[in-house]
């Protein structure tokens, strides 16, 4: 408990940190939203109650952020605030995808941004497609929540007593190497030559070095992967394809399992799958010679072991945090996720930032939701009013404000990366662009 | 004996008969009934429609090479569960092996050889087994027994094999061999409480009379109290193979979820059940037609292992 608590203080006070880094001016959208707390009593939001859910990367934001608005929002409203909004429930990015268009959630996360097309292939066709009358891009908005970062978890104890201090540098190519099975012990020499530091040093008599022997061990590397379909698994092989281009034998299709892309479908046979971010960590705890990919809060604030150095796209060997991590979002200020003029947002992918001190392995989270609720009947178990439509906009424009009362606050405090302002106003255009029977919902 | 059964069955059948022709005023009661049963009977068969309509495009567009297929790629395919359907028997199989002698052991020791004042709760402790959740075993499997198998039991039996097959390969803990071992302890108190229940209703004339003509204690439980008991026993198995066989959380675990068909037994692998598991919540698309496709392959084989089960129950019974 106490590890824990340290591990969470020492990421806010980093992150606090970091706010005044992000002067970018806004490109394209304008900020217009501030985080609107206040409702009166005929938005009878008090015993509203729209479902959430989806993605697990988000459960922990979610489950601080909605009793924290609620608390603050009745500073603000006193009994008209909204005080019957249930927790969120991580059921997985496609199921928060499937909820929100089939209306059993009013907001779905993922982190995999509805309408990703990878290869030329749209991986949303099969949910979007079929019955439902919604099966355009236009008919949602999609708002970046949280941002966060992918840490490649190893376990190597006998690296342990002498280099403790000393963590692994690893680079895509050995990364995707592992994941296809040509690279098949710890000891390989593209691995030690990326690592000049982990060596035995021979002495002659007289104590100068005469010969310098990797100190890699020659244990056999078992890349653990996830066996479920994972936004994070989507985050680690956009980053092998960005990165290793025709080296990453890649196929086209649903990036979300990652046995679909590692070696065109096979996963090498050492391999291991892992239930959930929870799952591969504790499959490479248990593994020794094991490396897996979990997001950052899990090698930071529940396990005890070490994550690699990542080799970025200007030479440099950086390691995850929230700082390396806001770096990388920083990088794409100039080609930030935009939207179109009707309102999609695209260009997502902020894995392998051009900055000396970016950690290359990163993605946000979005929310999404129906952009107009007007004849849908319910949605995420609430009857579809304007007043249903407004507090679910005025929670999603709250989460992503940075003040001391926005739920941006509460991310940082949970161990997430606080979003770059120009992703904010992006965040907050995209619920701008709600409206009721296509009329404004007039937020403030 | 055999005049006494067949006595029973004569009057159980004339009772039949009776309600059978019982007076007018049963007639709702008897409705009701005949609506239970015939309820219980149209979920069942809606159960398997809705399962088979599911599967239906994943049959179609993939056919016999689901069966065939050595490549499981969710989200695009190819969908081939051949290392799925290997992998399943495969854990059973080993699963009987541990649990079959051991579970026979017990419940013989539990019957003939523990004192009596301990029976009680020794019989407690074995079906104290069953009351524990499956993911408990789960978490058993992944935190105690892969250190176990890692330093130990591997080591162990690659060594005594010389690494000859099926004892060759890494050596991860994660295995087909942990999964068959953590499902052994999951189905013995089924096995031990069922063949313990029907190797006490051999009738003592039969031991006290093997013990007459002078065989040992230990000739009399093998060669006349096992005997007369199988039909039961083999109940008993076939009851333990199915839960082996469906279990799901513990499997998906510890044995590595990796689709791959089997080189040795610390290969890693995937059952059907536990990929159903840790596949359908991210499914879109052909996956969650191709993942029902596997349900219904689940479906197959409790059943006909049910049906053989009862197919030799019935043998057993006639050469009685």
């Amino acid at each position: 408990m106490k590890k824990n608590f340290r591990g969470k203080l020492g990421v806010a006070i980093a992150s606090l940190g970091l706010l005044s880094t992000f002067a970018v001016t806004p490109a394209g959208a304008t900020a217009t939203l501030t985080g609107d707390l206040t409702f009166a009593s005929s938005d009878g939001a008090a015993s509203l109650n729209p479902a959430m859910g989806g993605s697990s990367f988000d459960e922990p934001f979610f489950n601080a952020a909605i009793p924290v608005y609620m608390s603050e929002a009745a500073k603000v409203s006193g009994a008209n605030a909204p005080s019957a909004i249930s927790l969120y429930s991580p059921t997985g990015s496609t199921a928060g995808k499937k909820g929100v268009v089939a209306g059993t959630y009013a907001v779905g996360a993922s982190d995999v941004p509805m309408g990703t097309v990878v290869n030329g292939t749209n991986l949303d066709a099969s949910i979007l497609t079929g019955a439902n009358a919604a099966s355009t891009l236009t008919n949602y908005v999609q708002v970046p929540v949280v941002l966060g970062g992918v840490g490649m978890m190893y376990n190597l104890p006998s690296l342990n007593s002498k280099f403790k201090k000393t963590p692994v540098i690893l680079n895509s190519a050995v990364l995707a190497g592992m994941y296809d099975g040509a690279i098949t012990k710890w000891n390989n020499a593209a691995i030690c030559h990326l690592n000049p530091k982990i060596v035995n040093l021979k002495k002659n008599k007289k104590g100068r070095v005469i010969r310098r022997t990797c100190a890699l061990p020659s244990t056999t590397v078992v890349p653990v992967y996830r066996a479920d379909g994972s936004g994070t698994s989507f985050i680690f092989s956009n980053y092998l394809n960005a990165t290793q281009g025709a080296n990453y034998k890649t196929s086209a299709g649903t990036e979300v399992y990652p046995n679909t892309t590692f070696n065109q479908g096979q996963v090498p046979s050492d391999g291991l799958g892992g239930q959930k971010n929870a799952g591969v960590a504790a499959d490479v705890e248990q593994t020794v010679g094991g490396i897996g990919y979990v997001e950052y809060s899990y090698i930071l604030l529940q396990h005890t072991l070490p994550a690699a150095l990542i080799v970025n796209a200007k030479g440099k060997d950086v390691a995850v945090n929230p700082t390396t991590v806001a770096a990388d979002a920083a990088s794409f200020s100039a080609s930030p996720p935009s939207e179109s003029s009707a309102g999609v947002v695209s260009n997502f992918s902020i894995v392998n930032g051009a900055g000396a001190g970016d950690y290359p392995i990163a993605g946000y989270s979005w929310a999404i939701v129906r952009e107009d609720w007007n004849g849908l009947g319910t949605v995420g178990g609430t009857s579809a009013s304007l007043n249903s439509e407004k507090l679910v906009a005025k929670f999603l424009d709250w989460t992503v404000q940075s003040g001391a009362q926005g739920g941006q606050t509460v991310a940082q405090q949970q161990g997430y990366v606080p979003l770059p302002a120009y992703v904010t106003t992006l965040a907050e255009h995209q619920v701008s662009l709600m409206t009721y029977n296509a009329q404004s919902l007039a937020l403030s | 004996m055999k005049t006494k059964e067949t006595e029973t069955h004569v009057a159980g059948s004339e009772v039949a008969e009776r309600i059978r022709r019982s007076a007018t005023s049963d007639r709702p009661y008897r409705f009701l009934l005949r609506g239970t049963a015939l309820f219980f009977g149209a979920v069942i068969v809606l159960f398997v429609w809705s399962v088979l309509h599911t599967a239906w495009p994943a049959l179609r567009e993939f056919g016999f090479h689901m069966v065939t297929g050595s490549r499981w790629v969710p989200g695009t395919g190819p969908y081939g569960a051949l290392p799925l359907l290997v992998d399943t028997l495969l854990t059973t199989l080993i699963a009987l092996v541990i649990a079959v002698p051991v579970g026979l052991a017990s419940a013989l020791a539990l019957l003939f050889l523990i004192p009596q004042r301990l029976r009680t709760t020794s019989s407690a402790l074995v079906e104290l087994l069953a009351a524990v959740p499956s993911v408990v075993y789960g978490l058993w499997g992944l935190w105690y027994l892969i250190p176990w198998l890692n330093k130990t039991l591997d080591p162990f039996l690659a060594g005594i094999t010389g690494g000859a097959w099926p004892f060759n390969g890494p050596q991860e803990g994660f295995s087909v061999l942990l999964a068959g071992i953590v499902l052994s302890i999951m189905i013995l108190p089924t096995i031990v409480a069922i063949s313990r229940d029907v190797i006490s209703v051999v009738p003592n004339d039969l031991i006290e009379g093997g013990l007459s003509l002078g065989a040992t204690r230990s000739q009399v439980l093998v060669r006349v109290v096992l005997p007369s008991a199988r039909t039961g026993i083999l109940g008993a198995i076939a009851l333990g193979a199915g839960r082996a066989l469906g279990e799901t959380i513990a499997v998906a675990m510890v044995i590595g979820s990796n689709p791959q068909l089997p080189r040795s037994l610390f290969s890693t692998g995937a059952t059907l059940a536990s990929t159903i598991a840790t596949e359908f919540g991210e499914a879109t698309g052909s996956t969650g037609s191709a993942l029902a496709a596997l349900a219904l392959m689940l479906m197959i084989i409790t059943a006909a292992v049910n049906a053989g089960a009862r197919l030799l129950t019935k043998r057993a019974l006639a050469h009685r």
